[in-house]
């Protein structure tokens, strides 16, 4: 069997295991979750520094004749709850990618600090909104040692959902920042989604 | 844009919101202190009506507060605790790391209010210890243990040895003092560890665990909190050997505390007139804290604009939420807390206090505020996989026990060592089998469980029932202290082995691993 798509399920902290649990009834083999925050869109809350909503990612690896049911479960599951999240696919398989698809997902991953820089940068330029979520690098082979412990730097992973149309000009103004233009801060690619959807009313 | 991606990414999910999210955690946690009350209040121990009034009040203020707090932790002193500790292990310099964490323990220890309030009850009944050696020597030794609980993190020493060497000596040691010695030394150990010092302990710990890397992080993130808080017992241990003999006896400091909570003023007179103090003493204590981060930003952490904004109204809202949270606590709360004590006291030697103590004690610990910064920071290390609700029931149903034992030892009238000593032996002894990340929390959870809300609200409780017993009042509330200070470290150990066992049920099921693999 070929698990072709991973499916993105971005929803409120609490619901992703619940859908995890959904998914695997529907004969998905498991999933895995990550814990992030996202931004409120209201200039006001981000202004008083009280925007920030507990997320989860679900990413979960299906066949291609799992791919519809399941995503029609997930869809179904949540359609009661207002802005419950989103729903998009990545396709990992040897397939090709379908050059027709009319959202991309920008990753950036930073040093830590960094992350409400970058949302901010992302959303002058048009980005209605992201994830952000903590991660760690791995430090490089050669990298400084202190008690016989690597020193692994902290990193932020933003994902940001845009369409093909505000992408472009959302990925050059994250460049155009300094943890972007000064080596060893940041990295930044982007991949197409395909089967975005909103979840919830 | 097509709209539908505005609903999915952002929108104005009030409902969803963190600070509404926190407000209905923190409700939902207040919610049974006031059920319990209000049946007491209904069934043996009336409030008066101004009291209970006060006290309803109280709690909006205290759910208001909590949530203001919370939501200013997250973006105050937490991050900036994580970041200081990941910037300073990035120096690689040992000795200006130990001697930063020292300088920071201490000047942040010596801000929190309950210590000086300790440290002027300590001065007027000892007479031999002042105030501000009290205050000095607590601080001090959090500071040096802060150093300690680092250097354990950095040079990788299991959690477990350092807390049974540490808790050994350290109890070892206060059999050379004197016996009220020893309460004021876990007394003050329970005062210092308040709604300020255990977020940004628990923080610098986090973040240096962060950089460390390696496959023990998580484990390694909790337990500098458990460590810091001996500190103050070590301390006053230094104290109690350099002011023997010349010493007069002690008779219970906190038997004056207690009363000092019990205000016979006018509700509303009592409301008015604290508002200005709370918010004065907020300030004096969150200030030590902002020069330090002002301090570091200059001089090593060097933030983006964004974060420094972030870290500024975080402390804004960290001081707003506690000037809420404490004019609930003392105008509402403690007043209340106080009367149902003498009211459940005047009763007389009465069994049924040990139900009443374990139901207010479980309900009370829930409005710790660092209590809710503990579980949320372990569900973040943890990426979810301990729940706050594991972690809060976990540490209820420990001072439950706790509180429900000493009531009995204090109706039975048996001394209070044939509890601590036996249940401090069973909690240093629970770190050798339970899983590393649990045995830290617990620790950590213990010194938590200590703060100004339940002792403010379950030691008046004691106090009467111990007058109408005929016990020693003062003994009895130290005996509660260390009673709340362990019990939560042994439920949260059992629960620890409890969650591994399950795990590894799971973990079979799904073929993962095979049976006799003992790991």
């Amino acid at each position: 069997m070929n698990y072709d798509t991973a499916i993105y399920t971005l929803v409120n902290h609490g619901i992703g295991e619940r859908i995890a649990a959904l998914t695997r009834e529907r004969g998905a083999r498991g999933g895995t979750i990550l814990v992030g925050k996202g931004t409120s869109d209201s200039a006001l809350l981000r202004f008083l520094s009280i925007a920030d909503i507990e997320r989860e990612l679900l990413i979960t690896l299906v066949t291609d004749d799992q791919k519809p049911a399941l995503i029609e479960s997930i869809r179904a599951h949540c359609a009661k709850a207002r802005h419950a999240g989103c729903l998009f696919t990545i396709t990992t398989g040897g397939k090709r990618m379908d050059c027709q698809s009319k959202f991309e997902c920008i990753t950036v991953i930073v040093n830590r600090g960094y992350a409400d820089d970058v949302m901010e940068a992302a959303r002058k330029a048009g980005a209605t909104g992201g994830t952000i979520l903590h991660a760690r690098g791995t430090g490089k082979p050669d990298d400084e040692k202190f008690f016989g412990i690597t020193i692994v730097p902290e990193k932020e992973q933003v994902i940001i959902l845009a369409g093909r149309d505000t992408a472009e000009g959302i990925k050059s103004a994250i460049s155009a920042l300094e943890c972007l233009a000064v080596p060893g801060m940041g990295i930044m690619y982007s991949s197409p989604v395909e089967d975005f959807m909103p979840l919830g009313k | 844009m097509p709209e539908y991606c505005v609903f999915c990414q952002g929108m104005i999910v009030l409902n969803k919101m963190n600070l509404t999210q926190k407000l209905k955690d923190t409700s939902m946690a207040i919610l049974p202190v006031d059920l319990v009350v209000l049946a007491l209040h209904v069934t043996v121990a009336p409030l008066a009506p101004h009291l209970l009034i006060s006290f309803l009040a109280g709690s909006v203020f205290v759910i208001l507060g909590l949530g203001v707090f919370l939501a200013g932790a997250d973006l105050g002193i937490v991050p900036a605790g994580s970041l200081l500790g990941a910037s300073l292990t990035r120096t690689r310099n040992l000795p200006l790391i130990l001697i930063a964490l020292l300088i920071s323990g201490f000047i942040i220890t010596i801000a929190e209010p309950n210590l000086r309030v300790q440290g002027d009850l300590v001065e007027s009944v000892t007479g031999s210890i002042g105030s501000w050696t009290l205050v000095f020597a607590v601080a001090g030794g959090i500071g040096i243990f802060l150093g300690i609980a680092m250097l354990r993190i950095l040079l990788q020493i299991p959690f477990r040895v350092v807390i049974i060497l540490l808790y050994g000596i350290a109890l070892a040691l206060a059999t050379r003092i004197d016996p009220s010695l020893v309460a004021i030394a876990f007394d003050s150990s329970g005062s210092a560890t308040g709604p300020l010092t255990v977020p940004f302990f628990i923080a610098l710990g986090i973040g240096v665990t962060s950089v460390r890397g390696g496959k023990n992080a998580e484990d390694d993130s909790f337990g500098t909190t458990g460590i810091a808080a001996i500190g103050p017992i070590f301390a006053m241990v230094v104290v109690g050997l350099l002011v023997a003999g010349k010493g007069h006896s002690v008779d219970g400091p906190l038997d004056i505390r207690v009363e000092a909570a019990a205000i016979n003023q006018g509700a509303l007179e009592l409301w008015v007139s604290s508002v200005p103090s709370i918010m004065k003493s907020v300030a004096l204590s969150l200030s030590p804290l902002a020069a330090l981060l002002v301090f570091f930003q200059i001089t090593l952490l060097k933030l983006p604009p964004a974060q420094v904004r972030r870290l500024v109204i975080g402390l804004a809202y960290t001081w707003l939420g506690l000037v809420l949270f404490f004019v609930g606590a003392n105008s509402g709360f403690i007043p209340a807390g106080a009367a149902l004590g003498g009211a459940l006291g005047a009763l007389g030697s009465n069994y049924f206090l040990v139900p009443v103590g374990c139901a207010l004690g479980s309900a009370i610990v829930c409005a710790e505020p660092a209590m809710w910064v503990l579980t949320s920071q372990v569900e973040e290390v943890t990426s979810g996989n301990i729940r706050k609700p594991a972690v809060l029931t976990a540490v209820a149903l420990g001072v439950a026990s706790g509180v429900a034992l000493s009531m009995w030892r204090v109706l039975a009238g048996f001394s209070v060592w044939y509890l601590v000593g036996p249940l401090y032996i069973l909690a240093i002894s629970l770190t050798l089998v339970t899983p590393k990340l649990f045995a830290s929390i617990a620790f950590d959870s213990g010194s938590v469980a200590t703060g100004p809300v339940s002792s403010a609200f379950i030691l008046p409780l004691t106090i009467g029932a111990s007058a109408a017993a005929g016990g020693d009042p003062a003994r009895d509330a130290f005996g509660l202290i260390a009673m709340i200070a362990i019990t939560p470290p042994v439920s949260m150990q059992i629960l620890g082995i409890i969650f591994h066992a399950k795990e590894r049920r799971a973990l079979k099921k799904a073929g993962l691993i095979k049976g006799e693999d003992a790991k």
